[in-house]
C-alpha cells in the first residue's frame, strides 16, 4: 500500500517536472513564432494576444526590405565554402590520426582540438590587421579560412572516431591484396564512414551558419553573415520586433531540417565524439 | 604483393615491405607507403599554422602598446599591459563577471540537465517528442536564443505578463544592474541544458545493467543505487558537459553581444565582451589581446582541469 502510494507521489513529481521544463523549452519558439504572423499592433497587444488574424507582412518586408537576402547568400557562401576546404583537408588527417602511429601523434590531435576551445578573438584580433594587410578583409576567402577554426577541429575528432569504428581486417585484408594507401583510404575506408562524413558535414554546416563574432570583426557589407542582418532590426531605442521572428524563422528552421538528418549521430557530433549513443 | 587466404600473409607483407625499405627502396611503393600518410596531413598542418601564427602574433601585441589609430609605431613595453590590467577596477570587474558566470552555469546546467536526462531515460511517445524538442535550441544561433528572450523581457513582454499573473514584478530583466547578468544567464539554460541533458541521457543509456540488479538483489535503495552506482558510472559524461560549458562560458561572447553589450554600466561586461570593444571600439589592440590572452589562460587551465579529471574518471 505504502509502496504504491509513494509510487504515485514519485509519477506525479515525475510529470509535473516534466511540463515544467517542456513548457519552459517550448514557450520561447512557440511565442517567437507566432509573432511572425502578428502585426505591430497584435505585437504590443496588452494584454498579450495569443488568437490573432495573422498577415505575413513581417516575411514581405524582411524579403523585400533591407539586405536580409544578401546576408543569407553570404552565410550560405561561408558556411558551404568552410565545410568544404575542410572536408578536402581534415578528412585524410583525420584518417591518419586515427589509423598510423607516429610521435606528437595525441599532441597534434589535440592542438586541432585547441582551437575549439580557445577564445575566437585570441586569433581574430590579429586578423583584423593581417587580412586588411592581405586584402582578405571582408572577403569570402578570408572569412571561408578563419571559419575553419570552427570546421576544421570538429570534422577531424569526429571523423577521427568513425575511422576507428572501421574494423581494422577489413583494410588488412585489402592491403593483402596489394592495394595501397591511398587506395584502401579511397576505395574502402571512405565509402564505409559516408554517413559519418554527413553527420560532421551536417554539423560542421550549422555551427557555421550559427556563428556570429568571426563575421563581426573580419566581415564587412559585402560579407556580413545573416546573424548580424538580425541583429539589425534592433534599433537603440525601437526594436522591429515582427520582421527580426520573421527573420528569425527563416534563418533557423533550414537548420532544424538539416539536423533531423543527422539526429542520431546528434551527441556524438557536439561532443566531437567524445560520447557514442544518444 | 604475398598470396592471400594464408595466416600469416599479413606478417609476410609487412616484413616485405621493411625489406624494401631496407634495401634502399627498390620497390618505391614501400618507401611511399611511409610517407604518403604524413603528406596527407600537410594540408591541414597548413590551416593550423594559419591559425596559430596570428595567435603568436597576437601574443607579442600583448607585450606592446599597439594603438591602431595611433602614428606613432608600436612599441615594446614588456609585461606592462598585465600589469595595467591587474590594477583596474574594469579588468577585475570582468573577471568577477565571467567567473560568476561560469560557476553558475555549471552549478544550474549540470543538475538541471541530470534531473532532465533522468525524467527522459524511459521510453514512451511524449518523451521521444520531447527529445526532439530540446534539440531545437542547440541547432539555432545563439544570436537568435538571446534575440527571442529579450523580445520577451520587454517591460510590457509576455513574461512581465505572466509573472503579474502569480503577483510577481514586473522586472526590468536586461535593463536591471541586478537582473541583467541572471537574465543572460536565464537565456544560457534555455540554451544549453539541453545538450547537457542529451550527453547526460547517452550516458544513462549505456550503463551497464548487472550492478543494478545485484543492488536490488541485495536490498539497496532507489537513491543508494543512484548515489554509489549511477553518479560515479556518470562522472566521465558529467565531466564533458563541464567542460563544454564552463569553457563556452568563460568565453560568453555572442549572447552579451545581442542582449545588453555589458551593460547596464557594465553588470555584464565579460571578458570577451571587453577584449572585443578594447579593439574594435578604443582601437587598443595591445590591451585588446592582453585581455584575449588572460582568457586564453583561463580556457587552457579549465580545459586541462576537466581533462585530467575525465583521465581520473576513465580509469
Amino acid at each position: 500500500m505504502t509502496r504504491r502510494k509513494t509510487w504515485t507521489v514519485g509519477n506525479v513529481a515525475y510529470w509535473v517536472g516534466f511540463a515544467l521544463f517542456f513548457v519552459f523549452t517550448l514557450f520561447p519558439l512557440v511565442w517567437v513564432g507566432l509573432m511572425a504572423f502578428k502585426t505591430p499592433v497584435d505585437i504590443f497587444a496588452v494584454p498579450p494576444k495569443i488568437f490573432f488574424s495573422p498577415t505575413m507582412d513581417n516575411f514581405r518586408k524582411v524579403l523585400s526590405q533591407g539586405d536580409f537576402l544578401n546576408y543569407y547568400r553570404n552565410t550560405f557562401i561561408i558556411a558551404a565554402g568552410a565545410v568544404a576546404l575542410t572536408l578536402l583537408v581534415g578528412t585524410p588527417a583525420a584518417y591518419v590520426l586515427a589509423r598510423q602511429e607516429f610521435r606528437f601523434k595525441e599532441d597534434l590531435a589535440f592542438t586541432f582540438l585547441s582551437f575549439r576551445f580557445a577564445p575566437e578573438l585570441a586569433v581574430i584580433i590579429p586578423l583584423f590587421v593581417i587580412f586588411q594587410r592581405l586584402n582578405l578583409y571582408d572577403n569570402y576567402l578570408g572569412l571561408i579560412l578563419i571559419y575553419q577554426s570552427i570546421t576544421l577541429p570538429l570534422l577531424i575528432w569526429l571523423m577521427r572516431g568513425y575511422f576507428e569504428d572501421v574494423p581494422k581486417d577489413i583494410e588488412q585484408a585489402a592491403k593483402v591484396d596489394g592495394a595501397g594507401w591511398w587506395e584502401i583510404f579511397t576505395r574502402i575506408s571512405i565509402p564505409l564512414v559516408l554517413p559519418g562524413i554527413a553527420a560532421s558535414v551536417v554539423l560542421a554546416f550549422i555551427f557555421s551558419w550559427n556563428a556570429l563574432i568571426f563575421g563581426l570583426v573580419l566581415g564587412g557589407r559585402e560579407t556580413y553573415p545573416v546573424t548580424i542582418a538580425l541583429l539589425g532590426y534592433m534599433g537603440y531605442q525601437n526594436v522591429d520586433w515582427g520582421p527580426m521572428a520573421a527573420a528569425t524563422l527563416i534563418t533557423i528552421i533550414p537548420e532544424f531540417v538539416l539536423a533531423l538528418f543527422v539526429l542520431r549521430s546528434l551527441v556524438r557530433g557536439l561532443t566531437f565524439g567524445a560520447v557514442h549513443g544518444g | 604483393m604475398g598470396s592471400t587466404g594464408t595466416p600469416g600473409a599479413g606478417e609476410r607483407t609487412s616484413s616485405d615491405r621493411d625489406a624494401a625499405i631496407v634495401s634502399g627502396g627498390g620497390s618505391a611503393w614501400g618507401v611511399r607507403q611511409h610517407y604518403l600518410p604524413y603528406l596527407a596531413l600537410v594540408p591541414a598542418l597548413i590551416v593550423l599554422l594559419g591559425l596559430i601564427i596570428p595567435f603568436v602574433i597576437g601574443v607579442y601585441w600583448s607585450l606592446t602598446d599597439y594603438k591602431l589609430t595611433s602614428s606613432l609605431p608600436k612599441a615594446f613595453i614588456g609585461l606592462a599591459n598585465y600589469q595595467d590590467l591587474f590594477t583596474n577596477p574594469v579588468f577585475w570587474n570582468s573577471v568577477r563577471v565571467t567567473l560568476t558566470y561560469v560557476v553558475l552555469v555549471l552549478l544550474i546546467e549540470l543538475p538541471l540537465g541530470l534531473a532532465v536526462a533522468l525524467m527522459l531515460n524511459r521510453d514512451n511517445p511524449v518523451v521521444r517528442f520531447f527529445r526532439a524538442v530540446l534539440i531545437l535550441p542547440l541547432m539555432m544561433p545563439p544570436v537568435v536564443g538571446a534575440l527571442m528572450w529579450k523580445s520577451m523581457m520587454t517591460p510590457d513582454g509576455i513574461l512581465n505578463f505572466l509573472l503579474g499573473r502569480v503577483g510577481a514584478g514586473p522586472f526590468q530583466w536586461l535593463g536591471s544592474l541586478s537582473l541583467a547578468l541572471p537574465s543572460i544567464l536565464l537565456i544560457d539554460i534555455w540554451l544549453y541544458t539541453p545538450f547537457a541533458a542529451l550527453v547526460i541521457l547517452a550516458g544513462l543509456q549505456s550503463l551497464p545493467r548487472e550492478p543494478f540488479e545485484a543492488a536490488m538483489v541485495d536490498g539497496a535503495s532507489p537513491w543508494t543505487a543512484f548515489h554509489s552506482l549511477t553518479l560515479p558510472m556518470l562522472l566521465p559524461f558529467l565531466i564533458i558537459v563541464g567542460t563544454f560549458r564552463g569553457i563556452d562560458s568563460l568565453k560568453i561572447f555572442d549572447l552579451i553581444y545581442a542582449t545588453t553589450q555589458g551593460g547596464p554600466v557594465d553588470a555584464t561586461n565579460s571578458l570577451a565582451i571587453q577584449a572585443y570593444f578594447e579593439a574594435i571600439r578604443w582601437t587598443n589592440f595591445g590591451t585588446a589581446m592582453t585581455y584575449s590572452i588572460i582568457l586564453w589562460a583561463l580556457c587552457y587551465g579549465l580545459a586541462f582541469y576537466f581533462i585530467r579529471r575525465w583521465r581520473k574518471a576513465m580509469q
